[in-house]
């Protein structure tokens, strides 16, 4: 009995924190309960007036809408890149240059998305970026984001190269688990790789697309500093995590809130079946 | 039998060139950031992004000079948050592991499943947390606010790495008399080493990287940190792109060497993130 008590002592820092992070959830679930800005400095309880409020405020409605088609682009667009890239990377015969390609296609998680905006603003530069080699060769030179219609699914573009990689990972790392034998008798029986890849590789990775689908889903919910600092705070571009900053810096704190618990709602529809898988794979090791 | 082992050849050959091909395009911002901070004045002017131009270390020389103070702040907050979070993360870990109830699952699972929430919704009570306890603006205020993301991070990255080992070796420790300090100095530490580092270096890119954060809790110019100053070299009318090239390299350079030194680590904790929302 001893002994529990001094080792509980080991969590209390974590629980600590971790007890902090849930308040300001439940901070922010209070407050878009509240009437709460710099005008109304003392807030008073209004019930889902503020939901409504916000609900039907087009510019908050259009940068959920933004964050959501952004969130299935990067879902889709990773997903598929990642099955490309990562079963390309499988059927590689070294394992020296498994890893060499590996990290070409992860390193970008390396670099801040501040780093990565600035390196991209200048690509998509119509005058010096990318454009001067599309040209000569006769291929599209789409404006990028000097257009308000081309400027998101720039963006989007460079939230696919940051992040496809990690799903490339995910799914690698299932195909690795595969019993080799499964893919050897398939060989035998004349199996292109094609067919390897549909009957045998991909049945077996539903863990990796669990896994890939929810992080790319965080991921995306989570974009502000992509955005922000390429192009500031742009109502073309504006996400849900933009729109709620903007609330804050212009003192409309229960706004803040409300967008926050949207948030909060969606990340955690997200993450159930993950969480799930996650349990699943927890309660197998400690059996 | 020839015939089959061309298709194998040629199968091959296909499956590296398209490998060599996308990789050649994933490495397109790699290749700019390496020969764009070094051009000249003249050479920007002369050259596009991605051609190549006469090199000097003019841009680099002005950005070094007006980057290493927020690269010093960098490290005065990063380093704190991913050493403490690693090492008391793995303390939390190792309570979870050995004592097991459905009370400590819960709370667990809770914590896990918090620390995926988007963490740019804390914001305002972040900052008004921050703003009552005096260390707003500070070095000391970033920490804090990091620990309160990152420690249940790392606490939920060790319970993986911890999972896998072995309960009988814990238990024959215990019955020599080894108390519970003794036992994690001495077998979870040794054995969960690669763990840690991984957790270790997770962290270390993830806060360096952190922009937001940073940006909302810092007010003053002299304590900005390398993502934030980023800020006012994006391309707009008038600036140079050697020197945003550059500046990005350098507010790049330590997460990129730690990637390119330890990426094996990062990988396993970018894994061990992605695997489990609980242990």
């Amino acid at each position: 009995m001893k002994r529990l008590n001094t080792t509980i002592l080991f969590s209390i820092p974590a629980l600590i924190f971790g007890g902090i992070l849930l308040y300001f959830i439940f901070w922010n679930f209070r407050n878009s309960l509240m009437d709460y800005s710099l005008i109304h400095s003392h807030p008073i309880y209004v019930g889902l007036k503020t939901y409504q409020l916000v609900f039907s405020d087009p510019s908050f409605t259009s940068s959920l809408e933004r964050s959501l088609i952004w969130s299935a682009a990067l879902v889709g667009g990773g997903n598929a890149i990642g099955i490309f890239i990562g079963s390309f990377i499988f059927f590689l015969k070294r394992d020296r240059v498994k890893t060499v390609f590996t990290s070409i296609f992860i390193y970008p998680l390396a670099i801040s998305s501040a780093a990565a905006a600035v390196i991209w603003t200048w690509l998509f530069n119509i005058h010096s970026g990318i454009n001067t080699i599309l040209g000569p060769l006769h291929l599209p030179t789409p404006l990028w984001l000097d257009s308000s219609h081309s400027a998101f699914s720039s963006l989007i573009l460079v939230s696919l190269w940051m992040y496809s990689g990690i799903s490339a990972l995910f799914y690698l790392a299932a195909f690795q688990n595969v019993d080799k034998s499964l893919i050897e008798s398939a060989k035998i029986d004349s199996a292109g790789p094609i067919r390897v890849l549909g009957r045998i590789l991909l049945p077996n990775a539903k863990n990796a697309f669990i896994v890939s689908t929810a992080i790319l889903f965080l991921f995306a919910l989570r974009i502000f500093s992509l955005a922000y600092v390429a192009l500031g705070l742009n109502p073309y571009i504006e996400t849900a995590v933009l729109k709620m900053y903007f609330y804050y810096t212009t003192e409309y704190f229960s706004e803040s809130s409300v967008a926050s618990i949207i948030l909060v709602v969606i990340a955690i529809v997200v993450v159930i079946p993950y969480a799930l898988y996650g349990l699943k794979r927890w309660m197998i090791n400690d059996t | 039998m020839t015939h089959k082992n061309m298709g194998h050849q040629i199968r091959h050959i296909v499956n590296n060139v398209v490998l060599i091909v996308l990789g050649a395009l994933w490495l397109i911002p790699a290749y700019a950031l390496l020969i764009d901070g070094l051009k000249t004045t003249s050479g920007v002017l002369a050259t596009p992004v991605l051609l190549p131009a006469a090199f000097s270390f003019g841009a680099m020389h002005i950005v070094i000079d007006a980057l290493s103070r927020p690269i010093l702040n960098s490290l005065l907050y990063v380093l704190p948050v991913a050493v403490i979070s690693t090492f008391v993360g793995s303390l939390a870990a190792f309570y979870f592991y050995k004592v097991t109830s459905f009370l400590n699952s819960t709370i667990f699972t809770i914590i896990a499943i918090a620390t995926f929430v988007p963490y740019q919704i804390t914001l305002v009570p972040l900052i008004k947390m921050v703003v009552s306890l005096g260390i707003f603006n500070s070095t000391y205020g970033l920490i804090f606010a990091f620990l309160i993301f990152y420690l249940p991070t790392g606490a939920l990255l060790m319970s993986i790495f911890i999972a896998v080992l072995p309960r009988t070796t814990l238990e024959s420790a215990r019955v020599d008399g080894a108390s519970d300090f003794t036992v994690f100095r001495r077998i979870v530490i040794p054995l969960t080493l690669p763990g840690m580092i991984s957790t270790f270096i997770f962290i270390l890119i993830e806060t360096w990287n952190n922009f937001f954060i940073p940006l909302v809790l810092i007010s003053s110019s002299s304590r900005r940190t390398a993502a934030v100053a980023l800020l006012s070299y994006t391309g707009g009318y008038g600036t140079l792109y050697n020197e945003s090239f550059a500046a990005a390299f350098i507010a790049s350079l330590i997460p990129l060497v730690i990637f390119i030194l330890l990426g094996r680590y990062f990988v396993r904790g970018l894994m061990a993130f992605g695997s489990g929302a609980k242990g």
